[in-house]
Formats: structure tokens, sequence, C-alpha cells
């Protein structure tokens, strides 16, 4: 049995083991040893992470995982998966397992028989992931926090590095010596970045900002990685957040074998290589390793949240218990949001409320829980939706602040669109993972005209409030999907865009700007704020009978006493506020408590509202 | 091995089962005969003309000549496809002039099965498929050198046929045994063959595409007479085999070619270069992309299901016929089902309670009339179009939105916001509340599906017009950069509005009601006014409902039948082209007249007059009912069907100042018209024809004018009987409960029989308990007496009148046990009543 290190270091070898072991390429194998392995925390974390040490410093063919979302699916591959090879010395031949590696290493006294009856070819998946678009900065920091192989990784990944360094110049000086082809641009950009690099081995990211790597929003940053998944039948969905345990391929010498080739191409002969796949088309299926690694999964972890406080599948009692024991914290946030709210509880009592909801359930088409809120009445003089945003990011692990600019409407594209030439989905701002905070500014929209693209943003970013769907653009035709994302907008008035719940902010004192408000918060705190906000989202709640009894009496009683005071949507509202209040305070059930206190707030709301056009 | 020899490209082993193959193809070609007639002969000497060169053969024709034959093709169709082709050249070299260096080609059509994108795996690689996709992208034909003929610059000598594949091949050395060039080559165009050769690549269609995945795609390879037939956007059939070739390209590079070069024969892929060899790093790729060597290309005749059922030429036969058995099993399983009707609703609408008679509306909607075209060349429309008007937060956007999930073409839209892609809308700020409103475009339509409209009422009045348009002509026009086009669109509309002020004020009429004009509202068949009405019974069901949504978990819709399988069901019943009957026919006009009638008595009263457009509503929604059921002929039952739906709407516009129908949520068992109302009421069937003619009737008998009453005080009249009833069944549960642990003991089974003769109400009972319970509100004799008279007809028609519908409110029991009898009020004076067990007050 490999030890640790191992398979660690070496994944490959334990996989040809098993492939000689079984005699034939069988992934489930594979993946069950890896799991296994995996299992504990522990074993996990000192597994590098892709997104926390730079490609360049890890080495190929070693073990690594990346935590990312699934932008794109391309189409699969095929490829040898058992290849008979032919030693040339003594001309005997034996099968070899071509799982998990873009290229074999082939020794010259190697010759691999191509016609041999024995090879076996199989698919597999192709997936372009990038990083989880809005990250934060807290959530990047504390998942590279954890991890044990970022630690005192600096000396082992140096050494490896320079070995690596030197193969690699040797690699790219070959190549170009060889084909006189000078390798495109941005490779040669991150050269350059990754060589003033190497000396301060820091551990931060080449900024590979040259290269389209198709993020959805313009200012993440991270490597985006090609991953092999070699499931047969996979359940992977788009805007999945996965983490994918496997085998990192970013061997220069694959960037050689893909850039040769440019030269003359006789012109004549019809079907030369350009025919196949045009310059944009490898351009994103086959970008330079050193830009995009590859990933070859053996196992991997699908993610249903994103906030690294809150362990992976946590559930029922564990949550509710730690729930119980943080829930104090839930006055230092709302007490925060009030000071950057003008003082305005109410207000901020509500955003607390927002940033606790999540769709958990899908009724037919109708997203239960989606809580997109309003608030109407920001003073446009003063920058509150920035300083708001500025306090949330503290706290979510993922969210995008949007300026709803008639620049940004009119040129940003926020639906994802086929691009047929290089064959790949343009993101689009809204292609974005589940429970993404979302914040629009409309504060910053000013009378103009919208174009045609600008329309469609409206549209869509309707479509996603109203109805958690999006459509993505595949040109012949639009294909629906569903997202889950926060949307919190911030306007002057009413908004234009549709809300669940409209609130109307009424300053009563000063904004204190969230620097500020922040700097008095003690670290332990602002921990405790973000794993309790992540808890509660993914903590479960339930009504008793006796308290959905009473829900419904008091819908029926309210109807009799005033037709118009309780619509259905009212109700619903109530409930799901109610929902969300009882979470947000640490409770997975209802009380008639917090029942009553969910609808006196609604009736100073809606006062406010009433106040408000009246005026 | 001579080197010579290799050189030519020609398979050197040779294929014992593919020359058979060739044998078989031959004898077929020449043997195989329909009526006599050799069939393939005249096609082949077609082959003769210069521009042509590809034989088309349809694969069934092979599978009844040879079985053996066609299994070979399919299984082994990339090996032996070189051989069928020269089968075919030798065929046509056989029956006349071809000349000699002419290739030819064989493609193969009617594949019985068909794959999907998604299907393609490394199994099938090189046999014979069939496969079905989107063009998206298709790039310029090229020629393919198909054989080379190469100089060889070291000693002139010429060395001919060497066989391109996909690369530029040159010999891997020169033929003179003397010469040792291996690498310095010159093509020799003029002598070189090629082919045309384009690349297209299919995509997954939206039909085929799983929830949450992104569309596959496929790079397909065509050639000779194959190029040039398939458009970006069309949807296409491709019969070829699926091949790998190396995932980058770089085949052509001279000096880069790997060490093999012999073809391969074995079905396993027809490129040997897949791993290319890097010498210089030592390193070999291992993958491989798909692509697909396609020898014919159709247009898709469409799957079923798929979203382009539209032409005229599909018969319910073809559809049967590309449906699994599985999957026309069900179909025929659904016509079959008697509850049809009302599981279809079930099934489309899981999460929306009540309102039933909007979701029936809706529902014929899908299915719709059929389209003719008079003598005379016009085309009158098959399309339902419907309009639901009423509050906030009645669940209109969320009947809207089912639509358009169930449909199997359709757009929504909300009227506030929409535009067509491409035009502008202008941003504009409110300045008294500072909101910023959007000034919304036109409006794209679906053709040949349904176009929900949501916020009808907010539509911009230019739109509303080209809506106008297109619910009458089925056509919208178009100014654009001074071209005026004309365009399709053959869609129904279903939209909603909210009513003027918001709430729907119920004494006004709905034209007053609803800011849209005269003849838009004249286009809708249907319309439907849903009132969020405050009533305890219907309150408590829809507190249910959502705490129910909000406090269960993860639970799936409960469908009778899934999305699916209704799709398919109301395609393939959309196919039925029903005609009127005799009897419905005679109905329809009885029905029609009756209508007319009402009309002129009821004098200026109405919104509008019942008039030729009501009836063309009237049979398409007939027709929509026949199809519901798959049938060929418009019986009368679905003309009172649609006639019932009819009345319900139109009455309601007609006749928008007496409130006697049911404006409130749709429900069936308390809803009747206002005409059957009176009727029950005051007991003058055939004097009460006009149910809104109030005025007629007060001043022809004074005295029973107070018997009609208003509809809301029948209503709330009728449930409080009900809850009458009700209670003293509930008070009876609880005797009848005590009573019987004390029952087992003593008393035998006819006394048993007695006592429950006696906690059941009698109708009597019910009628002065009720009376009593409203003793406060009366105040002199005679208004008691008159009381008692309306309570009684309202009894009455609660017990008779539905068997109309079907539905009982309250049973009449003439005799302990046999509840299941219809009561009529004559037989029996004083029955025991209970409310119908499946009765929900609303």
């Amino acid at each position: 049995m490999p030890c640790i290190e191992d398979w660690l270091t070496n994944p490959l070898s334990v996989a040809e083991g098993i492939f000689y072991e079984t005699g034939k390429p069988d992934h489930e194998r594979v993946r069950e040893f890896f799991s296994s392995r995996l299992q504990e925390n522990e074993a996990l974390q000192r597994v590098p992470s892709l997104n926390d040490i730079p490609c360049h410093l890890l080495k190929s063919k070693s073990l690594v995982r990346f935590r990312c979302m699934i932008q794109d699916m391309f189409d699969p591959e095929f490829f040898l998966a058992v290849f008979e090879a032919m030693n040339k010395a003594d001309n005997t031949s034996h099968l070899r397992c071509g799982m998990y590696q873009d290229m074999i290493g082939s020794p010259d006294n190697f010759e691999v028989m191509l016609e041999s009856a024995k090879n076996v070819t199989k698919e597999r998946q192709t997936f372009y992931c990038v990083p989880i678009p809005g990250e934060t900065d807290w959530a990047k920091k504390k998942f590279a926090g954890k991890n044990v192989a970022s630690k005192g990784h600096g000396i082992a990944v140096e050494q490896s590095s320079g070995m690596k360094r030197g193969h690699d110049d040797e690699m790219d000086q070959d190549e170009n010596d060889q084909l006189g082809v000078v390798s495109d641009p941005s490779h040669a950009e991150t050269k350059r970045a990754r060589a003033g690099e190497t000396a301060g081995s820091s551990t931060d990211l080449p900024s590979p900002q040259t290269a389209d790597l198709n993020f959805p929003l313009p200012n993440d940053k991270g490597p985006a990685c090609l991953i092999h998944v070699y499931e047969q039948e996979s359940s992977f969905k788009v805007n999945d957040m996965v983490e994918f345990i496997g085998i990192l391929s970013a061997d220069p010498s694959l960037a050689a074998l893909l850039d040769h080739g440019k030269e003359d191409s006789p012109e004549l002969v019809g079907p030369c290589p350009d025919d196949l796949i045009t310059p944009e088309e490898k351009a994103v299926h086959h970008p330079p390793p050193s830009l995009v690694p590859r990933l070859h999964c053996l196992t991997y972890r699908s993610l249903t949240h994103s906030n690294p406080y809150v362990p992976h599948g946590i559930k029922g009692e564990s949550s509710s218990q730690l729930m119980g024991q943080l829930a104090g914290v839930r006055g230092e946030i709302l007490s925060l949001l009030t000071q950057i709210a003008y003082g305005d509880s109410l207000t901020a009592e509500y955003i607390l409320l927002h940033l606790v909801s999540s769709v958990y359930n899908w009724s037919g088409i109708m997203p239960v829980g989606k809580f997109a809120l309003n608030i109407s009445g920001c003073p446009t003089s003063q920058s509150f939706p920035q300083e708001l945003y500025k306090f949330v990011e503290q706290v979510v692990p993922k969210c995008h602040f949007l300026s709803m600019t008639l620049k940004n409407m009119n040129s940003l594209t926020f639906v994802p669109q086929k691009d047929y030439t290089a064959n790949r989905l343009k993101s689009g701002i809204l292609q974005l993972s589940e429970s993404t905070n979302l914040m629009v500014d409309e504060t910053a929209l000013e009378a103009g005209q919208l174009d045609g693209n600008g329309v469609k943003n409206v549209t869509a970013l309707g479509s996603v409030i109203s109805w958690q769907k999006l459509e993505y653009d595949f040109n012949f035709y639009k294909a629906e999907f569903t997202t889950n994302l926060l949307v919190l907008v911030l306007s002057e008035g009413k908004s234009l865009l549709p809300s669940d719940c409209h609130v109307v902010l009424r300053p009563q004192g000063q904004l204190q700007p969230a620097q500020m408000a922040l700097e008095s918060v003690n670290p332990d705190t602002l921990e405790q704020m973000q794993t309790f906000l992540g808890l509660a989202r993914v903590a479960e709640y339930s009504l008793s009978a006796e308290m959905q009894e009473v829900l419904q009496n008091d819908f029926v009683n309210s109807r009799q006493q005033n037709h118009s005071s309780m619509s259905v949507e009212d109700f619903h509202l109530l409930l799901l506020l109610s929902r969300l209040m009882a979470l947000s305070c640490g409770q997975t059930s209802l009380t008639p408590e917090m029942w009553n206190r969910v609808k006196q707030m609604e009736a100073e709301r809606r006062a406010r509202l009433v106040s408000n056009s009246s005026n | 091995m001579d080197v010579a020899d290799r050189t030519t490209g020609v398979a050197h082993v040779r294929d014992d089962l593919a020359e058979r193959c060739q044998k078989l193809f031959q004898d077929f070609l020449e043997e195989f005969q329909v009526d006599g007639e050799v069939k393939y002969l005249p096609e082949v000497q077609e082959l003769i003309r210069p521009e042509r060169n590809t034989l088309t053969v349809s694969y069934q024709d092979v599978e009844s000549h040879n079985a053996q034959l066609s299994t070979l093709v399919q299984e082994e169709y990339y090996r032996v496809f070189p051989y069928l082709c020269r089968a075919v050249r030798n065929f046509a070299r056989d029956r006349g002039q071809v000349p000699p260096t002419k290739e030819f080609y064989v493609s193969f059509t009617d594949l019985p099965t068909r794959h999907k994108i998604r299907e393609l795996t490394s199994q099938k690689i090189g046999t014979l498929l069939r496969i079905s996709g989107q063009v998206v992208r298709t790039h310029p034909v090229h020629p393919e050198l198909v054989t080379g003929t190469f100089i060889c610059l070291d000693c002139q000598t010429v060395i001919k046929d060497v066989e391109q594949q996909f690369k530029y091949t040159q010999p891997t050395v020169c033929r003179n045994p003397v010469c040792q060039n291996r690498a310095r080559f010159l093509l020799d165009i003029n002598k070189s063959r090629y082919v045309d050769f384009q690349k297209v690549r299919i995509q997954e269609t939206q039909a085929e595409l799983p929830r949450g995945s992104i569309p596959r795609s496929v790079e397909i390879i065509l050639r000779a007479e194959a190029v040039e037939q398939a458009q970006a956007g069309d949807k296409c059939d491709f019969t070829g085999t699926l091949i790998v070739v190396p995932d980058v390209a770089q085949l052509s590079t001279p000096g880069q070619r790997a060490e093999s070069s012999g073809r391969q024969t074995s079905g396993d892929g027809y490129e040997s270069e897949g791993v290319r060899g890097l010498k210089a790093l030592g390193v070999r790729d291992l993958t491989y992309r798909l692509a697909f060597l396609a020898c014919s290309v159709q247009a898709t005749n469409p799957r079923f299901g798929g979203k382009d059922l539209d032409g005229d030429d599909v018969t319910a036969e073809t559809i049967k016929k590309q449906m699994t058995d599985q999957e026309w099993q069900k179909i025929y399983q659904m016509s079959k089902d008697k509850n049809l009707y009302q599981n279809l609703i079930k099934s489309i609408f899981p999460t929306i309670h009540g309102n039933d008679e909007v979701k029936r509306g809706v529902l014929l909607m899908l299915f719709g009339g059929v389209p003719k075209v008079t003598t005379e060349k016009t085309n009158l429309r098959g399309d339902v179009n419907i309009c639901i008007v009423g509050d906030p937060s009645t669940a209109k956007s969320q009947i809207l939105k089912h639509i358009e999930e169930f449909s199997i073409r359709a757009v929504y839209t909300s009227g506030k916001a929409s535009s067509a892609a491409g035009l502008t809308a202008a941003v504009v700020k409110d300045e008294e509340s500072s909101e910023f409103v959007i000034e919304a475009g036109a409006l794209m339509l679906a053709d040949n599906g349904v176009c929900c409209i949501d916020e009808f009422d907010k539509m911009d009045p230019k739109d509303q017009v080209a809506i106008h348009e297109a619910m009458e002509q089925q056509t919208i026009s178009i100014t654009k950069a001074g071209v005026k086009a004309s365009l399709n669109a053959r869609t129904s509309i279903l939209a909603a509005a909210n009513p003027i002020g918001g709430r729907y004020d119920r004494t006004k009429s709905l034209k007053h009601n609803l800011n849209m004009s005269a003849p838009i509202m004249s286009r809708f068949d249907l319309f439907f006014i849903l009132v969020d009405d405050c009533n305890e019974v219907t309150d408590y069901a829809i507190a249910r409902r959502i705490v129910d949504l909000h406090s269960r978990l993860g639970e799936a819709v409960e469908r009778i039948y899934n999305v699916d399988e209704v799709q398919r069901y109301i395609t393939f019943a959309r196919q039925f082209k029903p005609t009127l009957n005799k009897d419905a026919q005679d109905f329809i006009v009885e029905q029609y007249k009756h209508l007319r009638e009402r009309d002129s008595t009821s004098m200026a009263r109405s919104a509008w007059r019942i008039t030729v457009r009501q009836l063309e509503s009237m049979i398409r929604l007939s027709e929509a009912m026949a199809r519901l059921y798959c049938q060929d002929e418009v019986h009368p039952k679905h003309v009172k069907e649609a006639f019932r739906l009819l009345n319900k709407s139109i009455i309601r516009v007609e006749t928008p100042d007496v409130q006697f129908d049911d404006e409130e949520e749709q429900q069936e068992e308390m809803d009747v018209d206002a005409e059957e109302l009176t009727q029950a009421v005051a007991s003058q069937p055939s004097e009460m024809v006009n149910g809104h003619a109030e005025d007629d009737f007060h001043k022809t008998d004074k005295s029973k004018s107070k018997l009609s009453l208003k509809y809301s005080e029948y209503k709330s009249m009728a449930t409080q009987l009900v809850i009458t009833i009700r209670r003293s069944e509930e008070r009876a549960e609880g005797a009848r409960f005590l009573f019987l642990s004390f029952c087992i003991v003593v008393i035998q089974f006819q006394d048993l029989h007695s006592c429950f003769r006696r906690i059941r109400s009698k109708k009597s009972d019910i009628v002065n308990q009720y009376l009593k319970d409203i003793e406060s509100e009366i105040e002199t004799e005679a208004e008691l007496a008159e009381r008692k008279l309306l309570v009684d007809k309202v009894l009455d028609r609660l017990i008779t009148h539905c068997w109309y519908y079907k539905d009982h409110v309250i049973l009449a029991l003439k005799e302990w046990g046999e509840t299941e009898d219809v009561y009529t009020p004559s037989e029996e004076d004083d029955p025991f009543l209970v409310v119908h067990p499946n009765f929900v007050i609303e």
C-alpha cells in the first residue's frame, strides 16, 4: 500500500497500481481509494489547493484540489484509457493506463501501439471551472488559512518550483529554437510575472489578466481550470459549486504540444487543421497550461455553501446547537447595520433578514424562500450603498455590488451567451453560484436612453428577482436556468425592479461609515457573525402543527375584520419573514411571540409606505 | 513489403469481409426492384452527369433486400464504406460512360433509429447512425484532396494515388528504390483529385436539453453532394458515422508526421495518428475529439414532442409513428381517462388553489380550435384568446407562468417592460416619486404558441394595436428601416390585467373596470374575473396551502401526469381536426339563438352585443373540447361545456350591474349563472330566460321581485345554510358517538336506525334553524314568510340545481342510506339534508 506521501505527490502511481491489479481502467476503485483517504478533514487539508497556491508552484502530476464553480461544460472527449506499449529494446509489449493524464511521457525505447486491439477508448467530460464568483476576501483567507499544505509549504515548493523552472525555461527555449514560434503574448506575460514572483516566493497569484478567463464578475481573480471528469453518469450542473480533487496537469510541454503546428499549412489541401478547430476555439479549449491548468478529477465534493466557518454537510442537531450558542451575535449585527443605516433599526432588521434568506424549496415554478428586498429613500448625496456593501462584504462569503448606471446597464453583459465561434458560453454578471448576495445600487441610475442590451439586462435582472430564473442565450434559442441569488436593491424612490418586500428608509441620525463601525468590533465577534449568518442559511426550520393552526386562524381572522388588510401575498411574506426572523434569532421553529413580532414589524413597514406615498 | 505498394495507400491487407460486402451491395443495386424496375438504375445513370457523384440509397431498401448486408453496413459502416463506394463505381461503369478517375459516393437515408447528440458514446464509433441536432455554425466549402499525385524533388519520379484522409499525407518514401528521399515531394495539383468538403457544427436542440446542462455539440464533416445543404439554425438529421480525430489538429505540418502511416482498417476510428508523436519532448497526447462523418443531410422531421410540429402535413398517424411504444401507450391511456379534463388541470396547475374555471379555459386554449379557410380565402383563426382580470395577488401571474412552463412554445412577457431585442427603451424619472420608469418598445410574439402577457393593461397602446392585429389577423406588421413586413403570428394570447384602481369594482361594468379598448376586448374569447374575496372557508383553504408550502421541505409537486406526458398529449391531440356533427350543430344554433334572444331583451345593458364573434368562440371552444378527448367529431356534450365556459365569461361581461353571477373565485359547485338562479328561485323557468332582466321582472311581477336576489346574497345565504347543516351534522356526530357506545349494548338495529333518523337534519329543521339565526334581521311577519320562501327556494336550488354540474352541494336523503340519489323537490316534502362530503365552502 502506498504511504501518504505517495498518494499526495504521485497519485498516478496509485491509479496505475489499481489498474494493474484489476486489469482494467476502473475509475470507481480509484475514486473509492481517494475518497476514503480524504474522508478525514485533516487529510483533505494536506492537499494543496489551486485557490491558494499559484499553479506554477505546484508540481505537475501531484494531487491538488480546486474549489470552484462550473462555468461551462465542453463536449466530451475520447481518450485512450488503455494502450499497448511496445518495448523497442526487446520487442515485448504490455498494457498501460492512460487515465488521468493529458499526455504520456514516452521514453525512447517505448512505442505506443496505436492499432492494437487491446486499446480501450473511453470518454471523459471536460468542465471549464472558475473560482467561485464574488467570493469575499475573508472567506478566501479563511480557506487558505485552513490549508495545511500552504503553511510551511515555502521551502518544499520553492525547491520543486526551482527545479521546475529550469525545466520550464529549457522547454520554452527548446520550443522556440525548434519551431521558431513565439508563444503568444499572454503566455510570455505570465512568464514574466512568474519570473518576478518566484524571487519573492509570495503566495499571491500571478495576474493573467491579459487573457480572457471568462469570469462572470469582472473583478474576480484566480486561476481558471479545465477539469476532466471520468464519471460516466455525472450529475453536475452548470453553476454548481464543487471542490474537485485530482491530478494537476500543467506541464509546459503540453503547451509546446499545443503551440506548434501553426506554421505553413499548405493552403490547397483543404481540410487543414484550421478547419477542424478555429483559433478562437483553440484559445478557449486548449489554453496554455500555465494560464489554465488541467485537473484530472479523482474525487470531488459538491458544496452546498461556501462559508469556511460552516462545516461541510452540517445538518440538524449539530447546526441548531451551534446556532443557539451564537444567537447572541444577532444583536451585534443589528446594531452595526443600524449604525450604517442612519440609525434606522427597522431597515436594519429587514437587511438582516435578507442576509439570512435563501431559496430553500421549489414548489413547481415558485421559488420558496426568495426574499428580494428593495430599500428606497436612500439619500443620493451620500454613499450609503457603498457603505452598506462594505459591511455586507465582511460578513457574507459571496457578494457583488452592481452599480446600476446607464453605462453599466448598456455595456455590461448580464446574461451568459453562447459564443459559437469560440464554442464556449460567454459568462455574464448574473451567472453566479447559489446564494450569492447581489446588491444593486439604483441610486446611481440617471435618466437617459437604455439601449437594446440595457433592456435585456433589466429584464434579466427582473426575471431573477421575480422567478429566480435566467434565460441563457444560445442564439437559436434560450434555455432557462434556475438561480438562487439574494438581490437587494437600493433606490431613491421605489425601484423599477420588482421586489418581494419594499422598505422605506427613515434616516434617524448620521451615516456611520462601515469602516468605523467595523473597527469597533473585535475579530472574534466578526468571526461569530460570519459563522452565524452562514449557519442560519442552511439551518432547518419547522412549523409545529399548533403553530400552523395559529397562522391559519390569524389569516382568516384578519381577513374577516378587514378584507384588504391581508392579501395572499402578504401572508406569504409574513410566513417568510417569520421563518427568517426565527432563524436569525437562532431558533429552528416558530413561536407565537416571534410571529407577533414579525407582524408588528410588517405593520410598521407598511405604515411607512403609506405615509410615504401620501407625502 | 514492397514500398511502392505501401504508398498507394490502398489497404494492403485484403479485407475479405469488406469485399464480400462490396459484392453484396453491387448485387443489391443490380437486383433491387420496385414494381419490376431496378430502382437504383435511373439514379445511377444520373450520376454520369459531371456535377453528380453521390448515390442516395434508402437503408430500408437494403434491409428488405438483404438483412445480412444491412447489418453489416450498419455495424461496420466505416470499414466497408470505401467498398460500397467502389460498388457504386463498378455499377455505374457497367451502365454507362464514366471517366475512369471519377469518384463515386454512396449515402444512406431512412435509418430507422435516431440518436441524440448526448447518446453518442465511444461504442458507437464506426457504426452507421442517424443523429439530429440544430446547425449552429457552418464553415465555407473547401476542396479536399482525396488522392494526391506527388513528384519527388530528388529524382522526379511521379507517385500517384496517395490516399489522403483528413490530412496532408506525403509518400513516406520515394517509390524509386534508388532514391532515399523521404521528405521532399511536390504535390501535382492538376493531377490530384479533390472532393467538396464542409464542416458544420450541430448542437442539442432545446427540447433535448436536460435541465441545468449546457447543450452539447458535435462537428459534422460533410463531403461531396452533402455540402451546402444545412444552414445555421436548421434542424437536420445526419446519417453517417462517429469518428475520432486528434484533439488538436496539426496534421498537415510536414515533418511532424507520426511514425505510422498505414491506414487503419479496423472499425475503430479512421485516424491512425490520434496519438501524435512529439519526439523532441518525448511526450504524447492521448486525447481525441469527436466528429461525425455524415453522408447525408435531411431536414429533421420533428421528433415527437419537439418544438416544431407546425407543418400542415403532420397527421396524428405520423406522430404516432415517431413515438415509442411506451409513449403511445401512455397517450392511449390518457385519452381513455374518464377524468382527463380534471386530471390535466391538476397536472398543469398543481400549486394553484381553486380557480377551476380559469384553469379549464386555459387548458382549452392549449388545445385550441381548428383554423379554417373560407371559400373566399379568409383565414379564420383557431387560437383561443383569454384574458384574466383580477385583483392583485390572485395568482394571475402564476397561471401565466405555469402555461409558459407547459406550452410547447410560449413566451412570457410583462406588458410593462417588454421590448423586442434591438429596440430602445427610455428610462424616465418620475419627478414626484423619484421612481424610474421604463417606457417599453414593441413586443415579440410567439408564432404557433402561446403569448402570455402579464400586466396587459400597462402595455403601450401601440403594442396593444399590434396585439390586436395578431389576435384577429394572425399576422403582425413591423415597420423597420422603411420596409414594412408582415409576419405570421399564429398565437394564442393569454393576458392578465389589473382592474383600474387596483381592485375590481363590482358596481361597474367590466368595460369600466379595465383599461382596454373595446375592439381588443372583443377579441378575447373568454374573460375571467378573479376577485380577492373574503370568505372564511376559502381563506382557510388558502392559508392551509400557503402554510404547507412554507413548512414542507423538498417535496416534489404531485402531478397525475408529468410535464412531458401532458406536452406530448397536447401535441398529439392538436393534430385532430374535429368537425361539428349534426347534433352539435343544432345544439350550437340553439344555444346561440338563446344567447341572442337574451341579448336583445336585455336592451342596452350589455357591454357588447352577442355577435358572430361569440359564435365563433363557441365553435372554437367546442373544437378544443373535442380535441381534448382526441375525437374527430364535436358532440353536443363538447358544445355544452364550451357554452358553459362562454356563459360564465360573456354573461359576466354582459350584465355587470346585476350581481347574480359568481364573480368570485370560480367555484364550480356554487357557481351558477344568473339565468338559472332566477329560474330556481322564482320557479318560473319558462319566463325567466334572461337572468339579467331584473328590471322586466320587477315590472311584471312585483310580489316576486324580492325572490330574485343578488348573487352575493344568494351566495352568503347558501353558505350560511351549508354551515347550518354542517353544524347540526357535527352535533349529530358527537351525539352519535355517545349513542353508539350505548347502542352496542342495548338497542337493536332497528332502533339505531330510527335514532340516526332523528339526528339527521330535516329540511324543515334547517329552514327553521336558519330563520332563527337571522331572527334579529327580520322585523315583520310578512318578511319572515318571505324569507322562509326564499330559504326554501335556495335550498331547493342547492339540492336540485347542481345536477347540471354533476355536483351536489346538499344531498337530500329520501330515506336513510340512500345518499347517492338525486333528489327532486317535488317527490318529497321534507327530506333529510346533508352537505355533500366533497363540497368545500369557498
